[in-house]
């Protein structure tokens, strides 16, 4: 399993969780962290609430 | 793996579980505790698990939750515009053609959808998902 803080440090957290059988499918590419990192601002905007952490968990 | 979609006093939670490895199931339910804000699911949490289903609003629920969940993954990056328009496009087509919506409203649909959801949410629910997604794609269009 590997985690990938969205907002290291940040409150409420942000982060994407992945779980694997194989090491190769824990890597994530930094393009889609930094799309994830976008939708959480964008989630964020939408609802005008900046006060819900995120967890998004993959298994793969 | 599709993702189990939270529900009752799930949706009240501080923070956004989201469990997929499908990116479509993602954006949907990343959108459901903003839905809570609006109060068009106050009826829908249950005190428990024997007392029925109250899902008159639900067809707003889910097509809101489809639609917006479209429009972050394109704000997102997730997919391009083109790939956006396209859904959308598609969707809308579809829907034109079902001609299921001529004699059953989206509503009555909602009574035996709901009491099917409790075992098998994802099958029962996927007219139910575009056709709602439909209507907001035709407002905001």
């Amino acid at each position: 399993m590997r985690v990938y803080p969205l907002n290291p440090g940040g409150k409420p957290p942000h982060e994407v969780d992945v779980a694997s059988d194989d090491a190769w499918a824990l890597d994530i590419s930094p393009a889609l962290i930094d799309n994830y990192k976008q939708l959480v601002a964008e989630a964020d905007a939408l609802y005008h609430r900046t006060t819900i952490a995120t967890i998004i968990f993959f298994s793969r | 793996m599709k993702a189990r979609r939270p529900r009752g006093r799930t949706h009240a939670s501080s923070t956004r579980v989201l469990a997929c490895s499908n990116r479509d199931c993602f954006l949907t339910n990343f959108h459901i505790p903003g839905t809570d804000n609006t109060g068009a699911l106050a009826a829908w949490p249950l005190p428990d698990f024997q007392a029925p289903m109250k899902g008159e609003l639900l067809w707003v629920y889910e097509g809101l939750t489809e639609y917006l969940g479209t429009v972050l993954s394109a704000r997102s990056g997730l997919t391009t515009p083109q790939q956006t328009r396209d859904y959308i496009a598609l969707t809308a087509s579809t829907m034109a053609h079902r001609a299921g919506r001529r004699w059953r409203s989206l509503q009555k649909n909602n009574a035996k959808n709901m009491h099917a959801a409790r075992f098998c949410i994802f099958r029962r629910q996927n007219g139910l998902l575009t056709g709602g997604a439909s209507i907001f794609i035709r407002r905001a269009s």
